[in-house]
């Protein structure tokens, strides 16, 4: 198979909340995609996990999630969770801070949200629904983040080559929240699968958020009724 | 973590002793990747003396193997142990690394 060439990050590349949000995003309506149960809050958790752990704040084993440095990063949202971490009278899994930030979803939306208006990638939109229900959409201003990523993500799910560690941790939680699926759907892709399943495994934290989500999903399925039984 | 730099041939062989955590990932980056990336190079990293690795340090054996791909050159880990090993399977990086047993056997075979 011919080796599409790994496409460098052309500029400094945006935060993983921000990036997770933007690609969940459908490009066309400005609403989410569809996903898992909580997929997007796991996946958000995930992502400012690992925004820490590449501020070289955090680090993890299989076992726990260490502070290495308590030093503010002036990122507020990334500085708020260090500290809720670094609290912590010991060290916890990455599965139990996990659950922790994904019970802030609505918080790391928010901002996120914001942080991409602030940067002209997205646009707000209010719309009526029934003519009463206020509906908020946030279309696509400038789509080059989106088709820098997907070009970069497409080479490295088709080819060979290796991810850079940031890469490798994006397709895990894109990979963890279903949403690679709904990005990549094509057939080339599909066929693909037993490659991005290597890259989605090389990242800890998104391990952990794939699991997380097939936990919750499989506790849903047994508590739902069969139907017609 | 403490990197003892040897030769055998056209081998270099950096000998790692202690925990390869963030700061010991620190300390093998600065070791591992001028030799990796100033041209087709032949590196073995000894994990006999390590028995604990973290999240950062598989990202520098991440860009380490990336960068010898670049370059054509060969990159070789050899004696880990068997806790050490399992979270390479874990993380699926023993599809991606060259995990040698015997370091001695490998370079003889590699000669």
């Amino acid at each position: 198979m011919s080796t599409p060439a790994s496409t460098p990050h052309p500029h400094a590349p945006l935060p993983f909340v921000e990036e997770i949000l933007l690609l969940a995003l459908d490009d066309s309506t400005g609403a989410l995609r569809p996903m898992p149960v909580m997929g997007l809050d796991y996946a958000l958790a995930g992502a400012l996990l690992a925004d820490l752990a590449l501020a070289n704040r955090i680090d993890t084993d299989p076992e726990k999630l260490v502070v290495i440095d308590r030093a503010p990063t002036g990122d507020p949202l990334l500085d708020r969770a260090l500290g809720t971490i670094a609290s912590s009278p010991a060290p916890q899994s990455v599965a139990h801070w996990l659950g922790v930030f994904a019970s802030e979803r609505a918080t790391l939306e928010r901002a996120a949200l914001e942080r991409l208006v602030a940067r002209g990638i997205l646009a707000e939109q209010e719309k009526k629904f029934l003519w009463v229900f206020g509906v908020r959409r946030y279309p696509t201003v400038d789509n080059q983040e989106r088709v820098e990523v997907r070009t970069r993500l497409s080479a490295l799910i088709l080819g060979d080559d290796l991810p850079d560690p940031r890469d490798a941790i994006l397709i895990s939680l894109l990979t963890a929240s279903h949403l690679l699926s709904r990005i990549f759907d094509e057939p080339r892709y599909h066929a693909r699968g037993e490659r991005i399943a290597t890259l989605a495994r090389m990242d800890l934290v998104g391990r952990e958020v794939a699991a997380a989500i097939d936990t919750l999903a499989r506790v849903l399925r047994s508590a739902t009724p069969v139907m017609g039984m | 973590m403490q990197v003892t730099s040897s030769a055998r041939g056209a081998w270099t062989i950096l000998s790692l002793e202690g925990k390869v955590d963030t700061a010991g990932a620190e300390i093998l980056k600065a070791a591992l990747l001028p030799l990796l990336s100033a041209g087709p190079a032949s590196v073995a990293l000894d994990f006999a003396k390590v028995a604990y690795i973290t999240s950062a340090g598989f990202r520098v054996l991440l860009l380490a193997e990336k960068e010898q791909r670049k370059n054509n050159g060969r990159l070789l880990l050899a004696h880990l142990g068997p806790d050490l090993r399992n979270f390479f399977e874990i993380a699926g990086l023993h599809t991606v690394l060259r995990l040698v047993p015997d370091l001695d056997a490998a370079l003889a075979a590699e000669c």
